[in-house]
Parts: structure tokens; sequence; C-alpha cells
């Protein structure tokens, strides 16, 4: 039986202690749940429901250092799993997780986000605009290419070059900052 | 860098993942608009409708002093898992969880004419046993008849609805001129907007004539959506984790002149936004906070995991009767606030501060003590009938506790409670909810003895490290309905 979705109307510390937490590991989630292959829409639902999960849970000792995001991680894998049972395979998750430690470590990836963050700012304001109209609320890639004087095969070019430019940055720097 | 190590799709997902968030909001660059123009007529609009709410309102306001009696709590819930479950439960259940796969088997439910609160809940699809991930398509697109099944429980009064059901006017229809319903829950999805609140579904609100407490929960309720709400004749809104607040919402928040319970968890619940930089969501100020004066009837103010600051607490209106504060950023300083709530009969208190998490560090045992004793000080000048404290006690604050006489429910969460405050002298006391969240904890079955001689105790609850259920059962024997819990019970993940 799933867990229920709609949280005890009475507040519990552990309650308390997450919704503290939730603004500041809740997009961290989101982005592993991409990872393990969730789209968009799915990711927010898997984190909803790992929220909920630990919400529910009256004893969870939120307090002890790094113990909330390895549990919503855990759970949000497990979600993910029973959820894809038939259409992903175990081993493919536990890639994707390895590839999460990898970038990440064991806890929400600031750094990985901070990196990403200064390598984006070395970009030509033209290339940051591109990447905003891709991946912000823009008209879309194809839109977006036309107003860059760039056909559909030219958009994913230039987002390829961008891309592989900065999986390097982001590498570098997170290796010179361990 | 001379060779590049394949990447992992899922290094690509993260990639995309990180891209998306950073740009999520932004837009390509535009055309010049009339912005100005539009503006004006946005702000005239928002005059015009600010107004026009306010003057519904004032037409709703009821000109009876003679209040309606408040309606008795409703008994716990009874789960039925399936059409063959809920076929199988007595007719005369008040309170039902009902639990279905596909929504077409709700007219079982039309037996149950005792029914007073009913919780639907949407389960997947299991096929051979196995979970499939997926719900029925009929939640996400209902028929327009789904809830004619309710239409005829006349008993009625609190209906939750399940999350993955997308509730468009047309769904509400069949609870028009409901005689009974008076709360409604509906729950959404930030991301995905499935449930919108417009003007529509609002229009199918309004038609149900005894609805008077609305709980959203995960749903956007912007200036425009509380516009929208401020036209139903509502005591109670429930804003759980929802987002989109800003200014316009909150002016028309205050124009529900009939509002006796204000509830909020968190004033933006995000969803996928990285929140380190960039402008800070909405969030009333002390000023804004103070209008809450323009509400004549709110007596029930909860804010949960809000941030309150000390200027703000000193701006809430002091005639509530019930105050919830978990997760504030009060000083010490600034509990003392606390005493202008002269009629103050119900206080839920944090002494934990909001900010502090997993992250940032506890406070130190010398700011804990403080923040205790100072809420001590706020304690010993009210007179309240239910109290609940979570965070660390001091000799205070427990001396102080013991001196609340009028107290019916007390609920106390601490780190340790192997030093209890003296309850002897809480004659009153109906209810008692002990709860340690550390392990080990130091709550013992001689430290719950004393207790036994409370002449009113009726519940007792009691969540511990190492706690023998049967042994707290015999110390309390028959009068006392105990409910236990520990660390060693919970279930392993």
């Amino acid at each position: 039986m799933p867990e229920p979705v709609t949280p005890p109307l009475e507040p519990s510390p552990a309650r308390e202690a997450f919704a503290a937490l939730a603004a500041r590991q809740r997009p961290a989630l989101w982005r592993y749940a991409r990872v393990l292959g969730a789209d968009a829409a799915t990711a927010d639902d898997l984190v909803q429901e790992a929220f909920v999960v630990a919400l529910q849970r009256p004893a969870f000792d939120a307090t002890a250092p790094g113990a909330v995001f390895t549990f919503l991680r855990t759970t949000c894998r497990q979600l993910w799993l029973r959820s894809r049972r038939r259409t992903v395979s175990e081993r493919d998750v536990d890639a994707a997780d390895v590839a999460w430690t990898k970038h990440c470590g064991e806890g929400p990836g600031d750094d990985y986000v901070d990196a990403l963050r200064d390598c984006l700012a070395q970009l030509p304001a033209r290339s940051q605009a591109l990447l905003a109209a891709t991946y912000g609320d823009g008209a879309g890639r194809i839109a977006s290419g036309a107003t860059f004087g760039l056909g559909p095969d030219g958009v994913k070019s230039a987002l390829r070059r961008l891309r592989t430019f900065l999986h390097d940055c982001i590498r570098r720097r997170l290796e010179s900052s361990r | 860098m001379t060779t590049r190590e394949p990447l992992h799709p899922a290094e690509e997902r993260l990639l995309d993942a990180a891209l998306a968030q950073h740009f999520a909001g932004t837009r390509a660059v535009a055309p010049a608009t009339h912005r100005s123009r539009w503006l004006a007529a946005a702000l005239l609009l928002l005059g015009l409708g600010v107004v026009a709410a306010t003057m519904w309102q004032v037409r709703q306001a009821p000109t009876d002093e003679i209040q309606e009696p408040e309606p008795a709590p409703l008994p716990p819930e009874v789960t039925g898992d399936g059409k063959t479950q809920l076929a199988a439960l007595p007719p005369t259940v008040p309170h039902l969880f009902a639990k279905f796969v596909d929504p077409r088997d709700l007219p079982v439910l039309t037996r149950f004419t005792a029914l007073r609160g009913l919780r639907l809940w949407a389960e997947k699809i299991h096929v051979a046993g196995i979970n499939t991930g997926q719900y029925h398509g009929r939640w996400s697109s209902p028929p327009d008849d789904l809830l004619q099944p309710l239409a005829g429980l006349h008993q009625l009064e609190v209906l939750k609805l399940p999350r993955d059901l997308v509730v468009t006017p047309a769904v509400l229809a069949p609870l028009a001129g409901h005689p009974t319903l008076r709360e409604l829950q509906l729950v959404g999805s930030l991301t995905r907007g499935n449930q919108v609140v417009d003007a529509a579904l609002v229009e199918a609100l309004a038609a149900i004539p005894k609805l008077r407490a609305l709980h959203l929960m995960f749903v956007r309720v912007d200036g425009d959506v509380l516009l929208q709400l401020a036209k139903l004749p509502l005591e109670s809104l429930e804003l759980e984790w929802c987002n989109g607040l800003d200014a316009k919402g909150w002016a028309a928040l205050l124009s529900m002149r009939g509002l006796r319970r204000l509830s909020f968890k968190d004033w933006d619940w995000h969803t996928d936004t990285v929140a380190k930089e960039g402008p800070r969501p909405w969030r009333p100020q002390a000023a804004d906070l103070r209008r809450l004066h323009e509400l004549p009837q709110l007596r029930t103010l909860e804010l949960m995991n809000c941030g309150l600051r000390d200027d703000e607490l000193a701006a809430l209106p002091d005639t509530l009767h019930a105050l919830v504060l978990l997760g504030h950023e009060l000083s010490p300083a600034g509990y003392a606030h606390l005493q202008r709530f002269a009629v103050l009969r119900r206080l839920d208190l944090g002494l934990r501060l909001s900010s502090q998490s997993l992250f940032v560090e506890r406070q130190t045992a010398l700011e804990q003590a403080a923040t205790a004793d100072a809420a001590a000080a706020a304690l010993k000048t009210l007179r309240l009938r239910m109290l609940r404290c979570v965070g660390e006690l001091s000799p205070a604050l427990r001396e102080a506790i013991a001196a609340q006489r009028d107290l019916t429910e007390l609920s106390i969460v601490s780190d340790n409670l192997s030093d209890l405050p003296a309850l002897g002298a809480l004659k009153k006391l109906e209810r008692l909810r002990l709860a340690e969240q550390r392990q080990p904890g130091g709550l013992t079955l001689d430290l719950l003895r004393p207790l036994r001689d409370l002449p009113a105790l009726r519940e007792l609850e009691v969540h511990a490290h190492d706690v023998d259920d049967a042994a707290v059962k015999a110390l309390f024997g028959e009068r006392v309905a105990v409910k236990t819990s520990s660390w060693k019970t919970l279930p392993k993940r």
C-alpha cells in the first residue's frame, strides 16, 4: 500500500524540522530525481512523495547531520524504482546514483550548482541567452534559434558545444576545490 | 585536457536539471511592449476588484450576533480499501478514509448515509500484485458526474479530495446545493499546475451553500486566486505548502471579513528554483501582518515554518484565541510579545528557530536555556487551556507549564524528557502527549507514575526511546486511553 500523500493534519516535530529544510533540499532532490531518469513532472511528484514519506515518520531524527538528504535520496530512489519496476533496471538506477555521487558527493550537490553558476558567468552573453531561451521559460529551442539566427541544426550544434564546455568547466572547478 | 571520459546519460541529465533550475523563471528577450499602459490597466482592475470583493464581503457579513455552534469533532477515520472492503463496512460509519483504484467505484459510497467526513484516496493500479505506478486515467480526466454519488450524502460535512483528481467546475457541479458540506480540501501539484483555482471553480464552490472552510495544498495562490476566493463566505482558510502569495493576494485575503481561522504552512513553497540567489519570494512584513486586525472575526492564526520575526509577532492582533508558532525566527527578547495576547487560550510554541536544520548548528545549551526562560516568562502571563511546547525545557519553563492550571490539553515534545514538569496541579488536564526526539531518551515508566493521580486525565500518548506499551497501559488502567510508540517499534526503511 503506498504512503498516503496527504500528511496528518497535526504538525509533528519531524514535519516542523522537515518543513524548515524543504526550501533548501527540494531543488537538490529534484535534480537527483532527474538524474535517475524522471521527467520534470515525475521528478516533482517523486520529490513531493519523498517529503511526505519523511514527514509522516513522526520520530525521524531530522537533526542528525547528513541524515535527511540521505533519507530523502534513498526514498526517492525507492519510489522511482517502485514506480518504474518494469521499465527501469536497478542497474541503470545504480549507475545514475553513482553519477550523482561522482559529481555531488553524498550531499545535495551545492558545489556542483555553484560551479555551474561560475561557468555560466564565463560564457558570452549570446551563449547565455541561448541557454536561457532553451532551459528557461522561453519560446522553446527552435523558436529561440530563429531569434539568434540559427536553424534547428545550428541550435543543436551550439548547445552541444556549450554543454561540452560546461561539463569540462564544472569538472575542473570541482577538482580544484577538492 | 587530452582525453575526455565518456559521459554517462545520468551526467547529462544532471547538467540538464541544474540548467533548468538555474534558468527557471527566465524568459527569452521579448519585444518591448506598452508595459506601462498594461500596468496602469492592471492596477485599475486590481483596485476595482478589491473594492468589488470588499463590497461583496460586506454584503455577506453576518448581521446576526448569535454564532452558530461549533461543529462537533469528527470521530476517528475508518479505512475502506477498495470497493469490496467498503461494501463490507457498516453503513453507519460517520468518518471514512476511502481508497479507490477506479473512480467509477465511487457509487459504493452512497450507502454510507450517516457519513460526516470523507477522505478520498486514489490508489495506483496494480497488475498481478505489481504496482504499475500509474493512476486510473479517470482521476486526471474525471467525468463530470464523478462526485454525483456524494450528492445524496446529506450529513457530509468534510470532504477531502485526492491529489490526483483534477477538480474542475464540472466535477464540483453535483455538490451544488449540498445541504451540509462545510469543509473542502483540494490538493494539487505545483509544478504540473493541474489544480487551477479560477473564477469558474470559485463559482462552483460558491454553489455549495454551507461551504465555510477551504484547505488548499500544493496549489498556487497568487493575487488573482485569492481575489477569487475572497468572493466565498469563508470562515477558515488553510494554505498548506502553497506558493505565489503576493501583496495583491494579501490585500484580497484581508477582505475576507468572515475569516475566523487562517493557517499557513510556509509562506511560499519552492518547487523547482535554486533559492540561494535571486529575489526572495514575497512574504508579509510586520506592516502587512498588522493589517490582520482588519479581520474582525479572526481568532485562530497558525503560522508554521513562516519564519516569524520579533517585530512581526508584535504586529499580530492581540484578539487571537489560538496561535500556532512553529518554525519561527524569534529571539529570546521576542517572546515577550506573547504577553500581549491576553485572551489566548491555545498556544503551539516551537522553541527552535526555523533556520536550524541539518546544515546549521543547533543553538548552544546556553541559547536554548535563554529561549526556554523567555518562553517561561511569557507563559506566566497567559492563561491557557491548550499548550503544545516543542523544544528543550528549562527549569523555569517546566515551572511555568506546571502553573497553567486551566490546561485541558498539554503536549511536550523535546529531545529528552528525563525531567518532566510537576504536573500534579493540573487538575483539569484531560489529554497529555509526551514525545522524545532523540535516542536514548530519558522518559521512563517511573516518571509516568505520578501522572496516574491526574484526576481528569483521559488520554495519554507517549513516544519515547524504549517504552513498554503493556506496562504503560497497566499503569493507567482502563480510565486512561494510552497510546505508545518508540524508536524501537518504528518500521525500518
